[in-house]
């Protein structure tokens, strides 16, 4: 897995790339948590995931409920096939706002 | 152009009474899922680009629809949330809907149409519709406001088309009824047409003494019994068995469906083991298998796995037997201690029994012991030699409001001695819903055996 952050109008952008699994997910958390430092509002770039488990997906639940008690909140943008599949079936996009692209979601954040 | 379709699943009762769990655009009207004649009409529009939104899960859109080569036109698919309006869906594909005017079709409803008008007047129907805005359908043009989009306004009445709603099972039925007997000719209907209003799928068996009348569709793999009487305006789907001596009009037969012999079936809806009126949309569940019945290919495999989990059990037993008989004094004297016992859940209905746990005295060195060799499993073998457990399957819950509250949420349980959640030897129970749907969608013979070894070996070298 590889993170990269960039922060935008306020916004972290964090594009996440690659596996997001049972071996990397606290590694995820960790680095989230830092990032959070920052800001309290992100955009997850997931344009570049290859794969996301139950474990991964558990790891961005917890991040958006640490996220939302300091009124923040997480988007996500691009999702490719997979990571859609498992976000369906989990239904963890009841939960989380999807779009198809960083720029519009970044932009959600103004329109709220 | 390109279009949006947002498949809106909102509350119908209707739907879910009569068929459950069917997503109500794969719904078949005339054997035919109902979102696949909104892509006909896109298709014939020239229109090649569409994109699928849902706020519900759309894995069984995708798993039908695939890509759309089928139809010539390119399919992808998002996810939105329950609760979001058609604006706010437009914002969240808005790459999709920036480069070019997008026809949105919104709502649940049926789009009578004509699909010989349809190619003669393209253009003009087209041009109506993007001076004619309203909820059901409406054109986006390029570089336009998500404001413009309209929410409120009803589709106008004109002679290209019209906005067909479906509130009830008897509007699906007087809908398909209609299809069939009036308008087969304006929609591409699944089968083969040898003569008007009469369309036979492949593989559609009948012996000399079964007798057809039109209009009538029959679907793929269908097998007629001895006289049998298929009536007009009868519509069967697929997979489907009719048995002797049985009479059908005006009806529709549901695929994967088993109708027994000598029945009369009128003005019925006939879906798995439930029987529909079409005219007062009376629902009965037959208890009878006999009379009427769903065919099922996962009862099949379904068999197939239980057999497998009893051997690897029954294996497990023999092995285990004489360690635990010895390990059984000291269990006693822990179990007055710490009550080696819980509560849990070992079906979708809530059905409990008390059964053998070793939670409460987790970290007593004796019991971590035992772990490390599974011999706590051993008590739970038995249930899955008769049948009440699996060997691999869904964690057992124990009985608290919070787990009651997962497995109603869940679209099965099925508890095993080893479960996925086991395997992960880590995780959080907040997102124990969140494991276990994904393990009841992506579990197979393999994975299951994966997580059986895998589960064996932590206990054991951890």
């Amino acid at each position: 897995m590889e993170l990269s952050f960039e922060l935008r109008e306020n916004v972290g952008v964090l594009k996440v790339s690659g596996r997001l699994d049972a071996y990397n997910s606290t590694e995820f958390k960790e680095s989230f948590t830092k990032y959070t430092e920052q800001t309290v509002n992100f955009v997850l770039d997931l344009s570049n995931l290859d794969f996301l488990d139950s474990t991964g997906l558990g790891s961005l639940v917890a991040c958006l409920k640490a996220i939302s008690e300091k009124d923040g909140d997480i988007r996500i943008a691009n999702m490719s096939e997979k990571p859609r599949m498992v976000f369906e079936i989990t239904r963890a996009y009841k939960i989380f706002e999807i779009f198809d692209d960083v720029d519009v979601a970044i932009m959600s954040y103004e329109a709220d | 152009m390109k279009c949006l379709i947002y498949t809106r699943v909102e509350d119908m009762t209707w739907k879910e009474e009569c068929f459950h769990k069917t997503n109500p655009y794969l719904l078949k009207i005339v054997n035919k899922p109902h979102l696949e004649y909104f892509i006909d009409f896109c298709s014939t529009l020239q229109i090649n680009e569409i994109r699928i939104v849902s706020n519900n899960a759309t894995n069984d859109l995708s798993d039908y629809f695939k890509e759309g080569k089928k139809w010539g036109v390119e399919i992808s698919y998002n996810i939105a949330r329950p609760e979001d309006t058609l604006k706010r869906v437009l914002l969240k594909n808005f790459s999709f809907c920036k480069d070019d005017d997008v026809l949105i079709i919104s709502d649940y409803f049926f789009l009578e149409h004509d699909i010989k008008l349809l190619k003669e007047k393209s253009e003009e129907i087209i041009q109506f519709i993007a001076s004619h805005k309203s909820k059901y359908l409406q054109i986006l043009t390029k570089g336009a406001s998500v404001k413009e989009i309209e929410e409120e306004e009803d589709f106008p009445e004109n002679p290209y088309m019209s906005v067909k709603l479906i509130t009830s099972v008897m509007d699906y039925y007087n809908l398909s009824m209609d299809i069939l007997s009036n308008r087969c000719c304006n929609y591409v209907l699944p089968g083969y047409s040898s003569e008007p209003r009469t369309y036979l799928g492949m593989n559609v068996s009948y012996p000399k003494s079964a007798t057809i009348d039109t209009p009538v569709m029959i679907g793929n793999n269908v097998r007629l019994g001895e006289m049998v009487g298929i009536g007009k305006n009868s519509i069967i789907g697929d997979n489907i068995i009719i048995e002797s001596l049985t009479n059908i009009s005006n009806s529709i037969i549901y695929s994967d469906s088993f109708v027994g012999s000598d029945l009369e079936i009128d003005n019925k809806i006939i879906y798995h083991n439930k029987l529909i009126s079409g005219k007062t949309g009376q629902v009965i569940i037959m208890s009878d298998d006999y009379l009427i019945s769903s065919i099922s290919k996962e009862k099949e495999i379904g068999k197939v796995q239980k057999s497998i989990h009893f051997i690897i059990a029954f294996i497990q037993i023999i092995i285990q037997t004489i360690p635990f008989l010895l390990v059984i004094p000291f269990l006693y004297f822990i179990h007055r201690k710490y009550n080696l016992t819980q509560i849990y859940y070992l079906a979708k209905d809530k059905k409990i029994k008390r059964m053998f746990s070793v939670d409460n005295a987790r970290k007593h060195p004796f019991i971590k012991l035992i772990k490390k060799f599974s011999l706590d499993k051993y008590p739970y073998l038995f249930y899955v030699i008769s049948g009440k457990m699996l060997l691999v399957g869904n964690k057992l819950f124990t009985m608290t409001r919070r787990h009651k509250e997962i497995i109603t949420n869940l679209p099965c349980y099925q508890p095993g001695v080893y479960s996925y959640w086991e395997s992960l030897n880590q995780g959080f129970s907040s997102e124990e819903e969140i494991h276990e749907l994904y393990y009841i969608n992506n579990n197979n013979f393999w994975s299951n055996l994966y997580i059986y070894c895998k589960i064996n070996f932590l206990r054991l070298f951890w």
